[in-house]
């Protein structure tokens, strides 16, 4: 199980993930940001799931959702990061 | 001829319902059942936490369960905040027109959130914005605020802190320490201040009036007039109360609202009604 969190400018992004040969296995990305239609995170964590542990390839799945979103006070990056480093474990 | 409509509606004791009429007002405004309108309302007893949260990452839920609080889930993004009777909750939903011109958020958090800055300020407050949408009286925080764009209007909201039990709020919200340090405080109580504090010679209904003129100025109506919620908003409001707003799913396991696709088509039904009923 791995967890990490993320201060943005405005918001925490906190997400826990666990992972299984490899893979993504659970993902639930949580805090007090704001994102814009909301159901963008539920979309993103769905298709998240399976994907090889390669980050290239988390930062093309986040990056493909977060795009059409509207971010207020964080960024595709905020999100790659602390995805990448709560799959790393640290 | 442009009307805000103002409501005062609110069940202290039920905050489920109450936040479920936050949901049913954006909803309604979508549907175009009602006309802009400026809500105010207050929770006896209640921790709302914000749509992505997990309750145990936000709230001490022994705390939660020792003073007998509500916990409650709302539509929008944003923080955990804790309510009672001395916290005064605002919200305004609006025709999508109002963002001709640029994005519906940028217009949510640059121009509907003047409305409790200039209504502040004109009781005499220093009131600024800080942090994107934090409302902020002599360098402490008195309100947060969240919105949403997602039922065809824009919906705004914020909690007020008039005399909130500072005891209570800071012991039932858990704050990362990260959020403390990136504040430079040690707990949540410095950061926030009851406005009632700064200045109690204000009573509440200034203030409700304060943003009743400030909202008539910053949007141009023409008139203001003070209503209930028509039959529409309380059918909408009592199937997310029954559906959504009452459920342990949803204020405890962080559901997204599209999985409640039954209340939705329940939703759709309710608008399309009109159309029949006119």
């Amino acid at each position: 199980m791995g967890y990490c969190e993320l201060k943005a400018k405005k918001g925490l992004i906190r997400v826990s993930s666990e992972q299984y040969n490899g893979k993504i296995k659970n993902i639930s990305i949580t805090g007090d940001f704001m994102v814009f239609p909301e159901d963008v995170i539920w979309e993103l964590e769905k298709d998240l799931l399976g994907v090889e542990i390669n980050e290239k390839f988390i930062n093309e799945i986040v990056t493909k959702h977060l795009s059409k979103a509207k971010l207020l006070g964080s960024t595709i990056n905020d999100f790659v990061d602390v995805i990448i480093c709560s799959l790393k474990g640290e | 001829m442009s009307k805000l409509r103002v409501i005062m509606f609110e069940t202290p004791h039920d905050g489920y319902f109450n936040i479920a009429f936050e949901e049913a007002l954006a909803r309604a405004k979508g549907c175009n059942l009602i006309d802009d309108t400026l809500r105010f309302f207050r929770n006896k007893n209640a921790v709302i936490i914000g749509y992505f949260q997990k309750a145990e990452e936000e709230v001490n839920l022994d705390y939660l369960k020792k003073i007998d609080a509500q916990l409650i889930r709302r539509p929008t993004g944003g923080g955990a905040v804790y309510h009672d009777l001395g916290n005064l909750n605002y919200s305004i939903a609006v025709s999508n027109n109002r963002s001709k011109y640029i994005s519906p958020v940028d217009y949510i958090f640059s121009e509907l959130i003047k409305g409790p800055i200039n209504a502040l300020n004109s009781l005499g407050f220093d009131t600024k914005l800080e942090n994107i949408n934090d409302i902020v009286v002599n360098n402490r925080k008195v309100s947060g605020t969240a919105a949403s764009t997602s039922w065809n209007a824009l919906f705004f909201h914020g909690a007020m802190l008039l005399n909130t039990d500072m005891e209570r709020l800071s012991s039932v919200l858990k704050i990362s320490q990260k959020k403390l340090i990136d504040k430079g405080v040690s707990s949540v109580k410095y950061r926030v201040t009851n406005l009632f504090e700064i200045n109690n010679n204000i009573s509440v209904e200034d203030i409700i009036k304060a943003f009743v003129n400030s909202y008539k100025e910053l949007l141009s109506y023409d008139d203001v007039y003070y209503s209930i919620p028509n039959r529409k908003e309380i059918e909408l409001a009592n199937l997310l109360y029954d559906e959504k707003y009452s459920k342990e799913e949803w204020n405890f396991n962080r559901v997204s609202h599209s999985k409640f696709k039954q209340l939705e088509e329940q939703i759709n039904n309710i608008c399309n009604e009109r159309k029949f009923f006119w």
